[in-house]
């Protein structure tokens, strides 16, 4: 290859611009270029002096012509078809490059997609968890509520002037059981508060029995559960009696699991 | 300079918008050359959009580190005029350079084709040689005939005149920076 005067001088560099120079020479000089900076500037100077002459000389188009171009772009993008010149190594190589992108990314979907399900079933088996955790809240909420309700029911009748108060206090069967009644003869209610009475065997339940003219009419059974319960209120009733009765109760009292009475 | 960097990398990634301003900073400037070569307007509006359109499907092509962008945009001007000419008129042989050649210092007065700038100040011969090559899109064999001199005295008249350009462009930039610097 020629030495880099002599490529000045022979006007290579113009030729090479103006696009005129035979392939075998122009691969020769873009080689050269790419190696020899001072050229690179030669050419790169003579660039701009073309690029000037041609600034200099513009006529401006008139402007349907940058219209239809960009028509007849969007018509042929709809018919597209893929390039028919073969791209030169640099280019195969950056398709490659691409294509490996293009793989990776495909790769970073599908494991974020796996992820992205483990997380979505973790997610709906948090959210049962969740559920049952609402569930529980609600039951508890629900026992509450039934509390305060029980507590302002028995504030309601205690402090009602009208309301008598009671103590049963618990025969040998049950040496430091206590009940406390709150019986109201104007509204005509009857509460107990058995919170002090001992604990019962599953099968077993306290009941609370009005005796009326030497006949015990049964008022309800005792829940422990509760802080306060509510029984029927017996009109006439002498005493108030619990006894001690198979779960679920009975219909007349077993007065010989009797544990404690009152007389009003 | 970054921006036009910026500019073609967007257009290289099918960007409509960056070929619309890139449309507008070459179009003139290539359509300059375009209606010299084929001296008919309507001719020359439909190869300015050729060349665009080629610009278009084959930027992945344009590779900076071997030019600047108006030389790969400028040698696609080129080719698709000479290919447009030489589909114009069936009957010329291909190796009649008539349809190529400089035919007389007439410009067509109504395309408004006159060189003006720089080009202009040159000698009639430098003159004439750019013109030949650069805007009648004759390769130098075709040229060196046109003028009826050497090969070798045609390629110097090309480089001469180039570094004669470059010349008063030096001396019009030193005017440009005396009057902003008197103006400021």
């Amino acid at each position: 290859m020629k030495d880099r005067k002599t490529i000045i001088e022979s006007g290579m560099l113009e030729q090479y611009f103006l696009g005129t120079l035979p392939e075998e020479q122009m691969l020769a000089l873009e080689k050269m270029l790419a190696e020899d900076a001072v050229l690179a500037e030669k050419f790169a100077e003579i660039e701009t002096d073309f690029e000037n002459i041609a600034f200099e000389n513009a006529v401006q188009p008139p402007s349907f012509v940058k219209e239809n171009l960009f028509t007849a772009l969007r018509d042929e993008a709809s018919v597209k078809t893929l390039p028919k010149e073969e791209a030169p190594a640099s280019q195969r190589l950056q398709s490659n490059t691409f294509m490996w992108i293009a793989a990776s990314i495909a790769a970073i979907f599908m494991v974020s997609s796996l992820w992205m399900f483990s997380q979505w079933n973790d997610t709906q088996s948090d959210l049962q968890i969740t559920q049952q955790e609402l569930n529980t809240i609600k039951e508890q909420l629900a026992n509450l509520e039934g509390n305060l309700k029980d507590a302002q029911v028995l504030a309601e009748v205690v402090k009602d002037p009208n309301t008598l108060q009671y103590a049963l206090k618990g025969n040998d069967k049950i040496p430091n059981g206590l009940a406390t009644a709150y019986i109201n003869h104007q509204n005509k209610s009857a509460i107990i508060n058995a919170q002090k009475l001992p604990e019962l065997p599953a099968d077993k339940t306290y009941q609370m029995w009005a005796d009326v003219d030497g006949e015990m009419i049964n008022m309800g059974i005792i829940d422990k559960s509760k802080d306060v319960v509510v029984l029927q209120y017996i009109d006439e009733a002498t005493s108030l009696n619990i006894t001690i009765e198979p779960a679920g109760g009975s219909d007349h009292a077993t007065v010989a699991q009797l544990v404690t009475n009152v007389y009003l | 300079m970054k921006n036009e960097t910026i500019l073609i990398e967007r257009f290289q990634h099918r960007d409509e918008a960056a070929l619309s301003k890139l449309y507008d900073n070459y179009s003139g400037a290539i359509y300059g050359v375009i209606i010299r070569m084929c001296r008919n307007e309507e001719a020359a509006q439909e190869i300015l959009q050729e060349t665009f359109m080629k610009a278009w499907d084959k930027s992945h092509l344009y590779d900076a580190s071997k030019g600047k962008f108006y030389t790969w945009l400028y040698r696609i001007a080129r080719n698709t005029t000479l290919n447009f000419l030489r589909k114009q008129d069936k009957l010329i042989q291909l190796d009649d350079l008539s349809v190529y050649k400089d035919e007389g210092v007439e410009e067509n007065q109504e395309l408004h084709t006159e060189l003006i700038g720089a080009l202009s100040k040159l000698d009639a011969h430098h003159q004439k040689a750019l013109r030949l090559v650069y805007f009648n899109g004759l390769t130098h064999q075709e040229a060196h005939e046109e003028m009826g001199v050497p090969l070798g005295t045609f390629k110097s008249y090309v480089r001469q005149a180039v570094e004669k350009l470059r010349v008063v462009y030096a001396k019009e930039l030193l005017l440009l920076i005396c009057i902003t610097k008197l103006l400021t």
